[in-house]
């Protein structure tokens, strides 16, 4: 059995509490920075490699060379000579990723081509594991060469400090994708442990674990069971199956990025945010904006605003589907993901408008509509992320229309076969009603919110044990399972976005 | 460092408060919830209609949904089952033991799919002792806290059942409110638009035999009822025709140690009548198949004519 230590183990959370003591109580201080950088460093490199050492080889090479080409790029003046090495950084990292990540997807696009010239010609497949987190540390570490290349960043000098950036734990599986300008400073410099904010990190921890192993896994086994067979999906199974992916995969990715920043603010790092509560969006462009917000900022930054400046709408047309493209591919190495992209993209471009005229006329009834087709797109859209192949995709979407096929079993017994009995899909609408009300209290009530972190802390106090206590009992952790779920291998433990 | 130390010992306050809390659960049994059955059995044992029961039935949710008011017009007797969604003969075991008791009834009737293994754990769960003194024996002290963990460890789920079993484990039924036991079938028959699942790809559950051991167990039980002087039927209540596959391993195994204990065995999936109208099942695609209300009663007076004749024979 392979023995790795995701956010969601006991033995995790044992090592970062011995780990949290250490680090404050002997290296966090100014005359130790070296060394506290260098235990950092030490643990986040024993963190990726309980997945698989040899993954270490692709984190070490990467961030080595985009070390060694900062400091070259910064002391190169010949603008020639500082563009090669740009483009033998991004090649090389975008071949790791391309290598490791898009390899079978190049070939399945290239084979009928080839087939078309040569029919007996076929293709190597390689089934090599893809290493964990590597679309987001490659990422990072691009974005640092091109902040050096333009000269909006010093390049960094010390290569403990520039491998801890590239490596540090807590954001290093997925995300939050930090710029080096946020991030590579907090490493020049000891942390002050603010009572306060500690407090609001260890929440935020507890809150994103809720998230993760007793909202998003319980959803995830009525999704994955829904997915695994499709075809036996109703009109209202499929739906519901719809509706529970997008909140699976907002609990489990929020969940991990509370996590994530939580972690590091215990250890006195700000990482960025990567969600603003995107189910309370008014429009689909809205969502985006505040949906995995690191990496679209990075396909902003770096692709959007990269490209040429758009003459008429048309081509800002064009720009925005092929960033959308790119983002959907980033995501994973399929058809599905990159038409996930593309109809996003679409979306976004074509709904443009009337998103512009409801913010313009503030109109309740524009306003609604936006609302309306901005989330039933984005959750439509969400089945070919989900499905594992466009033909999945195409029996989810068919099962839409089988009203008929409804009336043949009783209404709990269409939930009981895709995993959940009736009293654990009142558990799961209770907590996805419990997650709506708590971000609608941080949107709308912001006074309300603000009076919960600094009233008094009883009230944090009794949170914090109840979502202790949330976890424990009704958490899916270590292969536990409810007494009303389906008993199969099917149960999704780690979290989504860990792949890719 | 103060601010340190002060979050370092609320952390701490706060384990511990978890901790108590999850004893204190432990405690007073949420955490067995499932092991309840034990309790339930208890609460059978002080049931005025289980005591005073001539005919009494064994079962799990195959059973208890035949209809009652039939079932004492027919036998003209009364009758209590001792049933329980998804149970064991060996669940219930330790109430049915008439070998002390100074009232029995005249015929047990067993449904054969409670022929399993016993649907409770095994490992009966460590309770902290209520006498100080051996609370603070350090030979216990070691194990107590290791159960303790196991079985926060391992039966904490429970409680994930849902709100439906949390309000059960917090306010269970009365034991009056059980009544004879029996309950009427919900369940909704097989219809038109279900009927194509098993014309087009359908896959009848396989014929599973019974484990020897738990054969062993059945034919034990019923020799100390007969050796207690009360009459055991078996019996296999029916499911839809096209649900399962020829289950013949299991009859044959069935009345092998029927015949060896010389009890009658009726399965009435060979009545034609009966398995053959989807009226009488559940539609469902589980292999645990219920009788819908009409089926129940058709079953049970298929069933309680065989009783009678056996209670004819015993009178």
């Amino acid at each position: 059995m392979q023995f790795s230590m995701g956010f969601e183990g006991f033995v995790f959370w044992c090592c970062f509490s011995l780990f949290f003591l250490v680090y404050w109580l002997f290296l966090n201080f100014d005359s130790r920075i070296q060394y506290r950088n260098l235990s950092l460093l030490i643990a986040s490199y024993l963190f990726y490699a309980s997945w698989d050492w040899r993954f270490l080889g692709i984190i070490l090479t990467s961030s080595v060379l985009d070390f060694v080409v900062g400091i070259r790029l910064e002391s190169q003046k010949n603008e020639a000579k500082r563009k090669n090495l740009l483009v033998s950084s991004l090649v090389l990292n975008l071949g790791f990723l391309a290598l490791f990540k898009y390899h079978n997807f190049f070939i399945d696009a290239a084979e009928p081509i080839f087939r078309f010239f040569s029919p007996s010609a076929s293709l190597t497949h390689l089934s090599w594991v893809l290493p964990v987190g590597i679309s987001f540390y490659t990422f990072q570490t691009i974005s640092y060469t091109i902040d050096v290349y333009r000269g909006t960043i010093k390049a960094e000098r010390d290569p403990i400090t520039f491998l801890t950036y590239v490596a540090f734990f807590p954001q290093l599986l997925a995300g939050p994708i930090e710029r080096a300008k946020t991030l590579m400073p907090q490493f020049h410099r000891a942390h002050r442990f603010e009572l306060d904010a500690m407090k609001k990190a260890f929440l935020r921890i507890l809150w994103g674990a809720f998230k993760k192993v007793v909202i998003a896994d319980r959803l995830a086994i009525f999704v994955n069971q829904a997915y695994a067979y499709p075809e036996d999906l109703t009109t209202l199974t499929t739906v519901t199956a719809i509706v529970f992916f997008v909140f699976q995969l907002y609990c489990d990715f929020s969940g991990y990025c509370d996590m994530a920043i939580g972690m590091a603010k215990l250890l006195g790092f700000e990482l960025s945010e990567n969600f603003r509560r995107p189910l309370l969006a008014g429009n689909i462009r809205s969502v985006y904006q505040r949906w995995h917000i690191t990496i679209h900022n990075w396909f902003k930054e770096y692709v959007y605003f990269a490209l040429p400046v758009h003459k008429n709408n048309l081509h800002r047309g064009v720009k925005v589907l092929f960033v959308f493209s790119l983002a959907g591919l980033w995501h994973g190495s399929g058809f599905n993901f990159l038409l996930w992209g593309v109809m996003n993209g679409v979306l976004i471009f074509s709904l443009d408008p009337l998103i512009d005229a409801a913010s313009r006329t503030q109109s309740r009834v524009l306003g609604i509509v936006t609302r309306g087709i901005g989330h039933a797109a984005v959750y439509l859209s969400l089945v070919f992320f989900r499905s594992e192949t466009l033909q999945e995709a195409s029996v989810v979407f068919s099962s839409l229309s089988k009203w008929n096929e409804m009336k043949s079993l009783p209404l709990s017994e269409h939930f009981t076969h895709f995993g959940l009995n009736t009293n654990e899909l009142i558990v799961a609408v209770l907590l996805i009603l419990i997650v709506l009300v708590v971000e609608c209290m941080q949107e709308y009530r912001p006074k309300a919110h603000r009076r919960f972190y600094q009233g008094h802390g009883l009230l944090r106090w009794s949170s914090a044990m109840a979502l202790s206590l949330g976890i424990l009992l009704l958490g899916f952790y270590d292969g536990r399972e409810g007494a009303g779920t389906v008993k199969d291998d099917l149960a999704q433990e780690e979290f989504i976005y860990e792949q890719f | 460092m103060k601010h340190f130390f002060r979050f370092c010992t609320e952390i701490l306050v706060g384990l511990l408060c978890i901790c108590t809390l999850l004893l204190a659960l432990e405690q007073s049994g949420w955490f067995g919830y499932p092991n309840r059955q034990h309790e339930d059995c208890q609460d059978f044992e002080e049931n005025a209609h289980f005591i005073n029961a001539e005919v009494v039935f064994v079962g799990n949710s195959q059973t208890y949904l035949l209809n009652d008011s039939l079932l004492e017009s027919a036998l003209r007797a009364s009758v209590f089952t001792v049933s329980r969604a998804g149970a064991a003969l060996n669940d219930f075991r330790s109430i049915l033991d008439w070998t002390d008791k100074e009232s029995s009834p005249k015929i047990v009737v067993l449904e054969t799919h409670s022929f399993k293994s016993s649907g409770m754990n095994d490992e009966q769960r460590m309770k902290f002792p209520k006498s100080f003194k051996n609370f603070l024996s350090l030979e216990s002290e070691w194990n107590q806290f290791k159960y303790f963990a196991r079985d926060v460890l391992q039966y904490h789920s429970v409680l994930e059942s849902g709100p439906g079993w949390i309000t059960e484990a917090i306010l269970r039924p009365k034991e009056v409110e059980w009544g004879n036991g029996f309950k009427r079938s919900d369940y909704q028959p097989i219809d038109n638009a279900f009927m194509e699942n098993y014309e087009r790809n359908w896959t009848p559950f396989p014929d599973n035999p019974i484990e020897s051991d738990v054969l062993d167990e059945v034919k034990r039980f019923v020799l100390e009822c007969k050796e207690s002087g009360i009459e055991v039927m078996l019996y296999r209540s029916p499911w839809y025709q096209k649900h399962c596959m020829p289950q013949i391993n299991r009859r044959s195994s069935i009345e092998k140690m029927a015949a060896q204990c010389q009890v009658l065995f009726v399965d009435l999936n060979q009545e034609e009548s009966l398995v053959r109208d989807p009226c009488f099942f559940e539609a469902t695609k589980n292999n645990n198949q219920h009788l819908t209300q009409e089926g129940a009663d058709t079953v049970t007076v298929v069933l309680a004519h065989e009783i009678k004749a056996m209670l004819d024979l015993i009178d």
